[in-house]
């Protein structure tokens, strides 16, 4: 066979290929059932009955309710870690079932208002944006990272591949590793991010693994949609 | 090399030739959009974000109680044991759906008929703060939605339950500061007020008029930027109010602006139309199969532009 013909063959060899994997590839990721909620029992507190009208002593330290945040309690009491500035911050995360472990780099807030991403040479790197919460602590932290380079996939290329359970490590600067469960993962049009839902104040530390999917648009450079996936500790 | 010699006819033979590729690939393309693969655009049944939910006892005269969240989906139960009055639990993260809460007294079976009971039903991704409120005779188990909208940059946001049976309303204000509350009634809660960031005295004070003689309370705090927080209004001891802050939702100082530019496009298909994944690898293929196509043909035509005659024009 004459080379000309032999790469003309393999080609049409390829595309036949490529179009019955394309076909199959629009199966829909399985998804397990939400765990159920495990009783969980606050201790209860030591002292006896008290009278009525008589205020009880500060909660601060008693498991099950919330400590008071004024400035003069018990400073034994557990602050905040919302207040507490010396949560250590995230270095890496790993998310097992689809392959994910990076080194984290950080990431800020952009002079034009927008979230940084990682920069060239980091698209196998995930970020952590410095302004949301400590993994582990209560608040949103949220994690970038790309979904591929200008030639190939980046460090989230197969995020939207995770379903509700698949679980998420993070492990912080002192040495403790945080693990959160994915919720859900959801497409969204840039043009309507859910900005509060990924970024805004939270009871319970949670987590967002933010990337881009959907269209891309070679005339702008960018793809139409992010692909986000919530988590929260467990 | 000169435009009219035998091999600048034969490049000019095999640019017409590419020309024919490059046009009929672009017919097969529509718009340059291309496509990456993409989770489902809206989340399927049963995902969904957890709930947050914590209770509070503010009904003065009733003693310690049992507070349980008990699953109306099969979820289980949660309970706050030995709540005083004053205490607020800690938030529990819990499935979303719905829930009967009810409240009993300390170590009472939890088979026996609560003294107070309501349902909730817990949105994915919201708060909610369920708040035993009232006199004894008269109490009341009211769920409260915990606003979690982000407050403006530079700001935090504080309600206030008032619960202080010698005070039948109170003023809530930051010493030098904005109001946060006024003329809050006994037994209910106000909504979020905004307060700049950083450190204040917060005093609770009967609003004037409400012929109480309950000696005013401070507290000092720290709030953070965009968080959100709840003062519970009490009596306090020796006919003094007690305010306690408690933290609800921790947020950021400043939150980034719309979409996240997190892709390259180098795995973007390189034709087919905008949609899934399918249909970008289909027009991928038929883009190939046509290169292939025109391939061939430009083989089989070489030895028909070799056999051109030179002209005058060769030379």
């Amino acid at each position: 066979m004459r080379p000309r013909h032999r790469a003309a063959t393999a080609l049409l060899a390829l595309a036949l290929v490529g179009g019955v994997a394309g076909a199959a590839a629009g199966a829909a990721s399985g998804r397990s059932a939400p765990a159920a909620a495990t009783p969980v029992s606050a201790a209860a507190a030591a002292p006896s009955p008290t009278a009525a009208q008589e205020p009880l002593e500060p909660a601060g330290d008693r498991e099950g309710f919330a400590p008071s945040v004024a400035l003069d309690a018990d400073p034994a009491a557990v602050q905040p870690p919302a207040q507490d500035s010396a949560a250590p911050v995230p270095v890496e995360v790993a998310v097992p079932r689809i392959g994910v472990d990076t080194p984290l780099v950080q990431l800020g807030i952009a002079p034009d208002g927008s979230l940084e991403v990682p920069g060239r040479g980091e698209f196998d790197r995930a970020g952590w944006l410095t302004t949301s919460a400590v993994p582990g602590e209560p608040g949103a932290s949220v994690i970038a990272g790309h979904v591929d380079s200008t030639s190939g996939p980046a460090v989230f290329y197969r995020l939207h591949e995770l379903v509700p359970g698949d679980e998420v490590r993070v492990q912080r600067a002192d040495g403790r590793t945080e693990v959160f469960t994915v919720d859900e993962v959801r497409r969204v049009s840039k043009d309507a991010f859910p900005t509060a839902e990924v970024y805004g104040p939270q009871p319970g530390p949670v987590l967002r693994l933010v990337t881009c999917g959907g269209e891309f648009d070679r005339a702008t450079g960018h793809y139409t949609d992010n692909v986000i996936a919530f988590a929260s500790a467990a | 090399m000169s435009p009219y010699s035998p091999s600048a006819r034969r490049h000019s033979a095999r640019r017409r030739s590419t020309v024919v590729l490059l046009a009929a690939a672009a017919l097969l393309l529509p718009a340059a959009t291309a496509t990456a693969a993409g989770a489902p655009a809206q989340p399927a049944a049963g995902e969904a974000q957890p709930a947050w939910v914590r209770a509070t006892h503010l009904v003065p005269d009733l003693p310690q109680m049992d507070i349980s969240l008990v699953s109306l989906t099969g979820g289980g139960t949660t309970t706050v044991e030995g709540a005083g009055y004053g205490d607020v639990s800690t938030y529990v993260r819990v499935p979303a759906g719905g829930f009967t809460v009810e409240v009993r007294g300390e170590d009472a079976d939890p088979a026996s008929a609560p003294v107070l009971s309501t349902t909730l039903q817990a949105d994915p991704g919201q708060a909610y703060t369920v708040a035993a409120l009232g006199t004894a005779q008269d109490a009341r188990l009211a769920p409260l939605q915990d606003d979690l909208t982000p407050p403006a940059q530079g700001q935090a946001r504080v309600r206030v339950l008032s619960a202080a049976s010698s005070a039948p309303s109170v003023d809530v204000s930051a010493v030098d500061g904005p109001v946060v509350a006024r003329a809050a009634a006994f037994g209910g809660s106000t909504t979020y007020a905004d307060v700049p960031a950083g450190r204040w005295t917060l005093q609770a004070a009967p609003a004037s008029g409400s012929g109480s003689s309950a000696a005013a309370a401070t507290t000092a705090v720290d709030l953070a930027a965009g968080s959100t927080y709840t003062l519970a209004v009490t009596d306090g001891r020796n006919g003094q109010l007690q305010v306690t802050p408690v933290a609800d939702a921790a947020g950021a100082a400043a939150l980034p602006v719309g979409g996240a530019a997190t892709g390259g496009g180098g795995t973007a298909a390189g034709s087919g139309g905008g949609g899934a994944l399918v249909g970008g690898s289909l027009g991928a293929a038929a883009a190939v199969a046509l290169g292939a196509l025109v391939l061939v043909r430009r083989s089989s035509s070489r030895p028909a532009a070799a056999a051109v005659a030179p002209t005058a024009l060769d030379r």
